[in-house]
């Protein structure tokens, strides 16, 4: 267990952090989680990984938490105002460096669409590890990332940044 | 069939498949397909471009969130576990605890070469062979070792110098408090639980004059929202 907790805490504390977005609640989170871990260990199926489960058991406790927050709700409309944005002197002023942008932009996702955009781009996972830790089919994962890259493209645009797409 | 992608045009579900492409992760036929929808359609590749700056962008916002954790975030939580198995032992098993210390020094160090993420399915093989081995040894312990001997959960006897005191912990203290205030004071769990929920822990370096310990002793005993029990031990 201490060698599970050791190599799957970083990844699992960082996917918590930019969901929660509260530092000392993730941290507790994580905790919970890889306990959950040891709970369940000896139901552990074959059908996933160990760190497609972990972070599948991270998901699950996420999306509870968010659901219960009234003002983070989990939902695709739950964006960042892009006029919060447009209006950061910060961004005015780094406009041209597109990655800066691209970056508060990604961060002020929704968590829904954060989420799916971390899983692939950042953890690396597949389109059926993406589907084992979300509890959802691969039409509809593929959707929601399809989704959360329009919704960044949109916000780039109001925040000065016109990449031709869609 | 999934609806949710039944009303979409060829580029759209090309489009969908890029981000998958560029991290290498898509199956044979739908990498054959897109690059073949590349090769058709080069001005895609521009698509393919941007999907990478993403990546490359959000690597770069969600990697120093990944850090390792402390030394002591893993005694929290491996103190956490064996707590939580102590209380699931039925009441005179306690004869058990020392063969489980031997698995569990067995699991954590032998274990520790051999697994990663990657080699889980591995390992288990490797730990049917372990569970063997450790049955051997915990013949041979049984026979050989007098009752009274001591195996801390973490596997070692404390023999390393230092100053020593007996704790427990509260059972709500926040998790997050208790990792800051053991780095602060510099400790590290030895051994535990033992009988009421008590472990020895390392508080200080290793050569620590009396006033010090004594400093460090009382500025444990004085975070009651974290510990309810702090006394010197050998």
């Amino acid at each position: 267990m201490r060698t599970l907790f050791i190599r799957h805490h970083g990844r699992v504390l960082g996917f918590v952090r930019r969901l929660l977005r509260n530092e000392a609640m993730a941290e507790e989170m994580a905790n919970e989680v890889f306990l959950e871990v040891w709970r369940g260990a000896k139901s552990f199926q074959d059908r996933s990984s160990v760190s497609t489960w972990v972070l599948s058991i991270a998901h699950h406790r996420c999306l509870n938490v968010l659901r219960k927050r009234r003002e983070a709700s989990w939902d695709e409309n739950d964006a960042v105002q892009i006029a919060d944005l447009r209006d950061d002197p910060e961004v005015v002023a780094q406009k041209a460096d597109k990655g800066e942008v691209l970056r508060k932009c990604s961060d002020a996702l929704p968590p829904l669409y954060r989420e799916v955009i971390d899983l692939v781009y950042y953890h690396e996972l597949s389109i059926k590890e993406v589907c084992d830790v979300l509890g959802l089919p691969a039409g509809t994962v593929k959707t929601r990332l399809f989704k959360a890259r329009k919704r960044l493209e949109e916000m780039l645009k109001e925040a000065g940044v016109d990449r031709g797409w869609p | 069939m999934n609806t949710d992608t039944d009303q979409l045009s060829e580029r759209d579900e090309i489009e969908m498949l890029l981000p998958w492409y560029v991290i290498g992760k898509l199956e044979e036929a739908d990498r054959r397909r897109v690059e073949a929808y590349l090769a058709r359609h080069p001005q895609m590749r521009e698509r393919l471009e941007l999907s990478a700056a993403e990546q490359s962008e959000t690597a770069f916002l969600a990697a120093p969130l990944a850090e390792p954790p402390s030394a002591a975030t893993v005694d929290l939580f491996m103190s956490e576990v064996a707590r939580l198995k102590a209380k699931q032992q039925p009441a005179g098993a306690g004869a058990m605890s020392r063969v489980e210390a031997l698995g569990a020094w067995i699991e954590d160090n032998l274990m520790a070469l051999l697994l990663t993420p990657m080699q889980w399915q591995w390992g288990r093989a490797v730990a049917a062979l372990l569970i063997f081995i450790q049955a051997i040894a915990i013949f041979a312990l049984i026979v050989s070792r007098p009752a009274e001997d001591y195996y801390p959960a973490g596997g070692s006897q404390i023999s390393e110098p230092g100053s020593y005191v007996l704790v427990r912990f509260a059972d709500e203290a926040p998790m997050a408090e208790l990792v800051q205030t053991m780095n602060a004071l510099d400790m590290t769990i030895a051994s535990g639980p033992k009988a009421g929920g008590l472990f020895t822990v390392r508080i200080g370096p290793k050569e620590m004059s009396e006033a010090d310990r004594n400093r460090a002793i009382a500025a444990l005993r004085g975070r009651t929202d974290l510990v309810t029990f702090v006394t010197a031990s050998k």
